[in-house]
Formats: C-alpha cells, sequence, structure tokens
C-alpha cells in the first residue's frame, strides 16, 4: 500500500481513528496532570520511510522517547516524544509539584514518564482496537532520552526492509499554562496497514480501495 | 488495621501513586512488586486480603499472574490496574480470575469504590 492508493475514504477513517484517539488520549493526560490539556487535529500522513526525518523536522532536538511495540492484529510501533527542555515541567505536573521545583530527572520521575508514554498509548490503542474491532496489545516501554534523530533510528531500525511506508499519526499534546507539547507516532509493521484498510472496508461496506 | 493489599506495577511512579491513594484511605499497602513473577511469589510469603495489579508487565505480565494466584489460592481477590482497556482483554483478565478491572489513569475514588466491591462480596 502507498500513499497514492490510500484514497480520500481511507485517510477520512484515519483521520477520525487519530481525532477518537487524541480525544482518549487529551482526556487521561488531564486526569493524571490535573490540569486542562489540548491536543491538535492529528496530521495523518502515509509516506515513504525515508522521507520521516523531513516530516519530524528538527531531528537534532533532544527528547524524551517513550517507544513500544504493539502485538495483536496491527503490528506496529508507537512512539511518543518530549523535548527535553520540557521534561521537569511535565514530571512536576505528574507528581502534582509546583512547576519549576524540580532540578533532576531522579528514578521516579523517569518511571513517570515512561508510565505517561504508557497511558497515552493505551488511550490511542483502546480507541482504535474498539473503532477496528481488532486486537492491539502493547509491550512494557522503554524510554531514550537522546536527539530525535536516534530515537527514531531506533524504531526504524527495527521495521521491516519491506515496510517502505510509514502511517504517521501525529498529535500535538498542549498543555495550556506551561506549553508544554508532545508528538505521538504510530508506525504500523509491513501489512498492519493493509489489515486496518481490509477491515475498514469491511465495515463500511466499501468495494474497492481506489 | 484497614484491608492488606499487595500492589503489582513495573512502573515505580504508579506505585507511588496507589501507595498515596491506599494509605489515605486507610488501607495498608503490605507489599509491592514490579512483574508477575514476583507478584505471586510475594502473594505466597504475604497472603495479602486484595490484589492491585497491572496487565503489561516484563518478565511476567498481569494476567498470568492472576491465573498462577489463582492456581494457588482460588479465593484471592485481584484487581486489575492496567490503561488497557480493551473489551477482549477485561473479559480475559475476569475469566482468569480478576474481580474487578480500572483503566489507567484512574480517580482515587474509582479504586477505593472497586475495592470496596470486592471487600463486600467477601460479606
Amino acid at each position: 500500500m502507498d500513499s497514492s492508493r490510500l484514497n480520500e475514504f481511507y485517510r477520512d477513517a484515519f483521520q477520525e481513528l487519530g481525532n477518537i484517539g487524541s480525544g482518549n488520549a487529551a482526556t487521561a493526560l488531564s486526569q493524571l496532570v490535573g490540569r486542562t490539556i489540548n491536543m491538535s487535529v492529528p496530521e495523518v500522513m502515509i509516506i515513504p520511510i525515508e522521507r520521516v526525518p523531513e516530516i519530524v523536522g528538527d531531528m537534532e532536538e533532544t527528547v524524551a522517547g517513550i517507544y513500544l511495540e504493539v502485538y495483536g492484529d496491527v503490528p506496529s510501533k508507537i512512539l511518543v516524544t518530549f523535548p527535553y527542555k520540557d521534561l521537569l515541567s511535565l514530571t512536576d505536573l505528574m507528581l502534582n509539584q509546583p512547576v519549576g521545583t524540580g532540578s533532576t530527572l531522579d528514578e521516579l520521575k523517569l518511571s513517570a514518564l515512561k508510565e505517561l508514554g504508557t497511558i497515552l498509548s493505551g488511550a490511542y490503542l483502546n480507541a482504535m482496537s474498539k473503532f477496528l474491532d481488532l486486537r492491539m496489545i502493547p509491550s512494557v516501554p522503554a524510554l531514550a532520552i537522546d536527539s530525535f534523530t536516534a530515537v527514531l533510528d531506533t524504531i526504524l531500525a527495527e521495521l521491516s526492509q519491506e515496510n517502505r511506508y510509514a502511517l504517521m499519526l501525529r498529535t500535538e499534546i498542549i498543555e495550556t499554562e506551561t506549553k508544554i507539547s508532545g508528538s505521538f507516532f504510530l508506525i504500523p509493521e509491513e501489512n498492519a496497514l493493509e489489515t486496518m484498510t481490509a477491515v475498514i472496508q469491511k465495515t463500511s461496506g466499501v468495494v474497492d480501495i481506489g | 488495621m484497614g484491608t492488606k493489599i499487595l500492589i503489582v506495577d513495573d512502573a515505580s511512579f504508579m506505585r507511588m501513586m496507589l501507595r498515596n491513594v491506599l494509605s489515605s484511605h486507610g488501607y495498608e499497602v503490605v507489599g509491592e512488586a514490579e512483574n508477575g513473577r514476583l507478584a505471586v511469589k510475594t502473594y505466597q510469603e504475604i497472603k495479602p486480603e486484595i490484589v492491585l495489579i497491572d496487565l503489561i508487565m516484563p518478565e511476567m505480565g498481569g494476567i498470568e499472574a492472576v491465573k498462577k494466584i489463582i492456581e494457588l489460592d482460588r479465593d484471592a481477590k485481584i484487581i486489575i490496574c492496567s490503561a488497557m482497556g480493551q473489551q477482549a482483554l477485561v473479559v480475559e483478565a475476569m475469566q482468569a480470575g480478576a474481580r474487578d478491572f480500572i483503566v489507567k489513569p484512574f480517580q482515587p475514588s474509582s479504586v477505593i469504590e472497586a475495592i470496596q466491591k470486592v471487600e463486600r462480596e467477601e460479606e
């Protein structure tokens, strides 16, 4: 499957998936930090793997990347990133401390960041699983603090050579007071995109992928 | 003394959150474990009255741990506390022997209500 074959109908379907997932994730994050969380309308892109860096933007920015595998009917990889400069504010919020009081990322704060990735991913996967009636089970998350290039390379290196396209679902997560922003990416493995479009096709009665 | 509870979660942050919620409501956290294998071992050692357990953990996940604990004690009272609220997983966990299912992130009241519900089943 490539972007030229993903017609407007499927783009709309994936957009709706992104909207529902983002809504769930915003609610989850808001509950976790006790603040109002806004999320941008998700960008849904089907792009060749080699174009991922140019879509992402500043690849040398240091980020915290929480990544995990998704097993089940739609094998995928999930990456949630937050800029390094926002991590202390983010963990202050999660630990219910005044923003700006944290000075180091200790073990508890790193654990909080991983849990944040788990909860945000869970919110997306729960929504997508319900929407598509597919089983999507995450792995234990891993956390890396490095340049975006290094974090992304770790994930892309594990993708099959056959998997030339990535469905990039990117949402900005914005806490209104502290302006913390983060991004969420879902990168399906080989055939996972086909599985999702086949379910959408079946449930909607669409005959031709177009 | 309040009801004795074992917390099982690989995230120390989540164990801390649960410990704070439980302690502030008069429950006694008698043990913590960071994966399913340690949960089974700790259950045998301290025989808690209720277990709060995550699903996705390294070494041994929550559902396998629930099955093993139920093998040891068919009356074990186990509540799942997971970010994964998919229907199939909830059913699988309940079939394995869990009594209730809380989806993270949780309101403290949801945790307390689930525990009280399990406690009432005992009466």
